[in-house]
């Protein structure tokens, strides 16, 4: 969203909220809707993304005081920088972090069904399946086979082996093989964990 | 397309709060003093005698700067604003055998958190706080009688057996999250919520129904129907008895009901409100007869209505509300002591504190009249008990922000209203941040 005229620039409200904190909140508001729908598209799961979106602005708040206005400094930047370390950490633990919750005292707070729907919504579930589809044609034909088999029909990796005709070791490999070409094909379109 | 999306608004509440204190700890600190108003230092004169503040040892720090009686109910700042206490559940089996529990929300501490469990009891005379072992943010709670009393948070259970809470261990089960509990007697109780993250079975993301049965000795997992391949969650329970028992919940867009006959969850229909698919009744209760009420609210964009529902033996029947359509409207709890006299509390609606009344088979708003300087508190009531006609409590917490001239930050302080059979009045807790204490002695 650009400021209008009156308005504050995002940077100015960030350098700002180190002596009025409340400033704090108009950067939020701004920022929390496409910061939500940044979450929910990479993690497709709406729970996750409202924690990860809590504890980014939590932390966002707690550091907002090494925020420097520079001629180049972008505070949307600076939150998105907080936001991907988020994302990498959870895809480690599968879980947000507290910690900056926990120190400001923020709550932990769940989801209701239809918040859930909303966020859900904002994932724009067949854009990914598009993006899916298309990465899972560029990968080899055995590739393929074995990831439809193994991900979307979700067969344990005897079933694998036997209808692709090789041993578990080797439908093992060529899933993983598969997966990993496919995570580097979907990363521009979809967005990655790190 | 983010602008209806509940939690990022309650997120949004949430962080102002924090900055509110943050803006007021640069300035100079002050003592934070819980005054009364004379109206309601009479009417509870007798039962709460001592003085209180928030968080002890923060508040102890400052100067007084403000004499306790005059002036808006709480003063000076800073308050940290989740500082304080706030009730979530009471139950009770007699007039004197009532507890109340909650949260004392604090400055973080390493492996405590920043949410500790309240409990209180009510002997018939006075309230006052119970000893436990360390627990979170008591979320739901339930009496099978005297010597039976359950407590709930995070994923703790604690038993109250007649002279002391214990812990009770429940099975390890990844991303328990408990929402209700209920007791039909000593070796039959419920606890339902559901359970998340990736460890589901195949084709699973979201989360699962997720009920555990206590047989006397031990809680076990009792596998629940799952409707949807995302999201599932259950709840509230209600156990009559042990082959009576109601749960209900919500799936993606639908709202989820099973009844346990002893064997087996059997499916129960739940009623569709037109346009809000994923909105239903989300609380139970008993009419102390047997007879069952199921509450909760829309909440569709914008506004919401509040749902009544009563079981008429083979359905749900809508029941109309009293309350008019609000930005955040639905009774939370519900109780009764007998068919004709049921009560439900909730969110802060039209009135400011949604207390409704059950007459001759119509719910009827109540307003309850406080002094004007308590009423500037937004007040939230989450759980309800009806002992008798003219004998029920309600419990839950308000939320004063900048209450008076200064720039003080918002508190949280405990609400417990009792019912006598004619009117509703605050009663507070000795020792604890609370509407209805008396001021502390000024120097």
């Amino acid at each position: 969203m650009k400021p209008g005229p009156v308005e504050h620039t995002d940077e100015q409200l960030l350098a700002g909220s180190v002596a009025d904190p409340l400033l704090f909140s108009v950067f939020y508001e701004r920022c929390a809707g496409p910061m939500l729908a940044f979450f929910a598209r990479r993690t497709f799961d709406p729970d996750l993304a409202a924690d990860l979106t809590a504890e980014t602005f939590a932390q966002a708040f707690a550091s907002r005081t090494r925020f420097r206005i520079r001629a180049d400094s972008s505070a949307e930047a600076w939150l998105y920088t907080i936001a991907r370390r988020q994302l990498s950490r959870a895809r480690r633990k599968a879980q947000a972090e507290t910690r900056a919750r926990d120190r400001l005292g923020v709550p932990i707070r769940p989801l209701n069904a239809s918040d859930y729907d909303r966020i859900e919504a904002l994932i724009d579930f067949e854009a990914v399946g598009r993006a899916v589809a298309g990465a899972l044609s560029k990968l080899s034909t055995e590739q393929q086979e074995a990831v439809t088999l193994r991900v979307v029909e979700g067969r344990p990796y005897a079933d694998v082996a036997r209808l692709i005709g090789c041993s578990e070791l080797a439908a093992r490999a060529r899933v993983s093989r598969g997966l990993s070409r496919l995570a580097g094909l979907l990363e521009p379109t979809v967005g990655s964990w790190s | 397309m983010t602008d209806d999306i509940e939690f990022l608004k309650t997120l949004g509440d949430d962080l102002r709060a924090v900055a509110a204190t943050s803006s007021a700890r640069s300035h100079r600190p002050r003592t934070v003093v819980v005054a009364m108003p004379l109206a309601i230092s009479v009417l509870v004169a007798g039962i709460v005698v001592a003085a209180t503040h928030v968080d002890q040892g923060r508040a102890r720090s400052g100067p007084a700067s403000h004499p306790a009686t005059t002036g808006p109910f709480v003063r000076g700042g800073p308050v940290p604003p989740q500082y304080g206490y706030r009730l979530t559940s009471v139950v009770g089996s007699s007039p004197l055998d009532v507890w109340a529990f909650g949260a004392h929300q604090h400055k973080f501490q390493p492996g405590r958190g920043s949410m500790s469990g309240v409990i209180l009891r009510f002997d018939g005379s006075r309230w006052a706080t119970v000893p436990h072992p360390r627990i979170g943010e008591i979320r739901a709670a339930a009496s099978g009688g005297p010597d039976d009393v359950w407590a709930v948070g995070d994923r703790r259970v604690l038993h109250w057996d007649g002279s002391s809470w214990q812990r009770t261990p429940v099975p390890r089960v990844p991303g328990l999250e408990i929402s209700s509990i209920s007791a039909s007697g000593p070796s039959d109780a419920w606890l339902v919520g559901s359970r998340h993250g990736a460890r589901l079975p195949a084709n699973s993301i979201g989360s699962h129904t997720l009920a555990m049965h206590w047989d006397g000795g031990r809680w076990s997992v009792v596998p629940t129907p799952n409707v949807d391949h995302r999201y599932n969650g259950l709840s509230s329970v209600l156990a009559l008895s042990p082959s009576d028992v109601w749960t209900i919940g919500a799936a993606v867009r639908k709202r989820i009901g099973f009844h346990w006959t002893g064997s087996g969850w059997q499916s129960v229909p739940m009623p569709s409100i037109p346009h809000h698919t994923s909105s239903g009744p989300s609380a139970l209760g008993t009419d102390g007869a047997g007879g069952i009420w199921a509450v909760g609210a829309t909440n569709g964009p914008g506004y919401g209505d509040s749902l009544y529902f009563k079981w008429d033996g083979t359905r749900w029947v809508r029941v109309p509300s009293p309350h008019a359509l609000t930005q955040t409207p639905g009774p939370s709890a519900v109780s009764g002591s007998d068919p004709d006299h049921i009560w439900a509390v909730g969110n802060p609606c039209c009135d400011r504190y949604l207390l409704a009344h059950l007459v001759d088979g119509t719910w009827r708003n109540v307003r309850l009249t406080l002094p004007a300087r308590v009423r500037q508190f937004e007040a939230e009531l989450g759980g309800v008990v009806t002992v008798s006609a003219n004998d029920a409590w309600a419990v839950g917490y308000a939320y004063g922000q900048n209450a008076g001239k200064s720039a003080t930050a918002p508190a949280l302080a405990a609400l417990i209203l009792h019912w006598d059979g004619q009117q509703w009045r605050p009663v507070g807790v000795p020792g604890l941040f609370s509407i209805g204490s008396v001021p502390r002695p000024t120097k």
